[in-house]
């Protein structure tokens, strides 16, 4: 009797542990096939002072950087190649006219720069002369208080797409009067959270989007956490991918969201072929460990990761800089990147 | 008399982890407290959720852009 006990216990234990945890809902990714080793050349800028220069996007003969905590201005354009200070534009301020904060900004062409303010919850649109050396501002959309507050857009032809903030969605399509259209997915988490913890979950899974309107690929990397996600939009699939570093890590308190994972992803890149993304991957708790040390830790990530737009990994770039913001041209294998760490803020890689 | 002993054995386990857990817990707090106190403060402030928003970064803490969003100066 009491063997066969021991005969049920282990038959018992051996099913438990041969059947797939149902934490793990999504695939993970472990490697990439290809790794390689890449250099900055770094872009002499004397004429503009950055102190924290998080998004850069090059169109034709014209660059933009975005300075996160600039005092003055937060956009400033430049020519490219040379790197000639055009105009700087996005006055910080209370006027009607200025702006209280930049998230980040869509740059299609120079009349048609789009700039998310989320403390005002508004979108304005620029055109950046650079024969006049002028950035005038175009229109203002005002964005509807049920957002609450916005962290990223992408502007298609037909709508703006922007994360959820509360938890409910994933995203939502909002028209270009700034009304909500129509609410799509929701946070792809493998912890069932209940309502009261939703807002939190959403501020711990704040997401860096972007959308390749050739191909349809709408995908967003969480900045807290190593979760990737690609909404097919033809196909009408959704993918979702963790990392090693699974997905964000957080407390909530009252509703609100206190990061205690890792430093993740910063930005995102969609190109007809590629996903890029830039990784961080540096525990809180390390960082902290350096400041224990005396040491500031450094801010910024030294990884580019390439995945196809499945999904699949595809390539791990290691970079000598850690970097915040890309541009990708896949044509002349170019990177364009911003680095807050040093006096060169804008870097270039070769792929 | 084995069954005693065993007992025994069993509660003095737990109370050895018991004390290593809170000693250890301690040391992780008062870590993290030395450790924000040497960053530098954007928007610090103590409010009814004991919650900081510090240094300068990229995290969205209550409308601005900060390195760490904590509460208790603890990650725990």
């Amino acid at each position: 009797m009491k063997r066969f006990a021991y005969i049920l216990l282990i038959g018992i234990s051996a099913i438990i542990s041969c059947t797939d945890s149902p934490g793990t809902r999504y695939p993970r990714y472990s490697t990439f096939p290809n790794e390689k080793a890449i250099s900055a050349r770094v872009i002499d800028l004397d004429t503009v002072f950055f102190r924290y220069p998080f998004r850069v996007a090059v169109k034709d003969s014209i660059a933009i950087v975005m300075d996160l905590h600039n005092t003055d201005y937060f956009f400033h354009a430049f020519t490219y190649p040379n790197w000639k200070h055009i105009v700087s534009f996005g006055k910080r301020g209370e006027g009607p006219e200025e702006m209280l904060s930049a998230e980040t900004f869509q740059f299609n062409s120079p009349d048609s720069i789009y700039a998310l303010d989320a403390n005002k919850m508004q979108i304005s649109r620029w055109a950046v002369s650079a024969e006049n050396y002028s950035a005038i501002r175009q229109e203002v959309i005002q964005l509807d208080k049920s957002l609450v507050r916005s962290l990223d857009f992408y502007a298609t032809d037909s709508c703006f797409l922007i994360p959820d903030y509360l938890g409910e969605h994933r995203y939502w399509q909002v028209d270009y009067s700034g009304k909500p259209i129509k609410s799509i997915g929701k946070i792809p988490s493998e912890t069932d959270f209940t309502q009261e913890i939703r807002p939190a979950l959403a501020q711990a899974w704040r997401s860096f989007i972007d959308y390749n309107p050739h191909n349809g690929i709408f995908a967003m990397v969480t900045q807290l956490g190593e979760s990737i996600e690609i909404y097919n939009t033809k196909e009408n699939t959704h993918t979702v991918l963790y990392g090693p570093n699974g997905e964000p890590q957080f407390k909530s308190v009252k509703g609100e969201g206190f990061p205690t994972g890792i430093m993740g992803f910063s930005d995102i890149v969609i190109t007809d072929e590629h996903i890029y993304s830039v990784f961080q991957g540096v525990r809180f708790k390390d960082k902290l460990a350096s400041y224990q040390q005396g040491k500031k830790p450094e801010d910024g990530g030294r990884y580019i990761y390439v995945f196809d737009l499945k999904g699949n990994p595809i390539q791990k770039y290691i970079l000598d800089k850690p970097i915040y913001g890309i541009d990708v041209d896949e044509k002349t294998k170019t990177i364009i990147a911003t680095c807050v760490e040093s006096d060169e803020p804008i870097m270039e890689f070769k792929i | 008399m084995k069954k005693k002993t065993l007992l025994k054995l069993i509660f003095t386990a737990s109370c050895l982890l018991a004390t290593y857990s809170l000693l250890n817990n301690h040391e992780t707090t008062t870590l993290n407290k030395l450790a924000f106190q040497n960053i530098e403060a954007l928007a610090s402030g103590e409010n009814d959720d004991n919650a900081y928003c510090l240094g300068y970064g990229s995290i969205d803490c209550r409308t601005v852009k900060v390195e760490y969003k904590v509460t208790n100066f603890s990650l725990d």
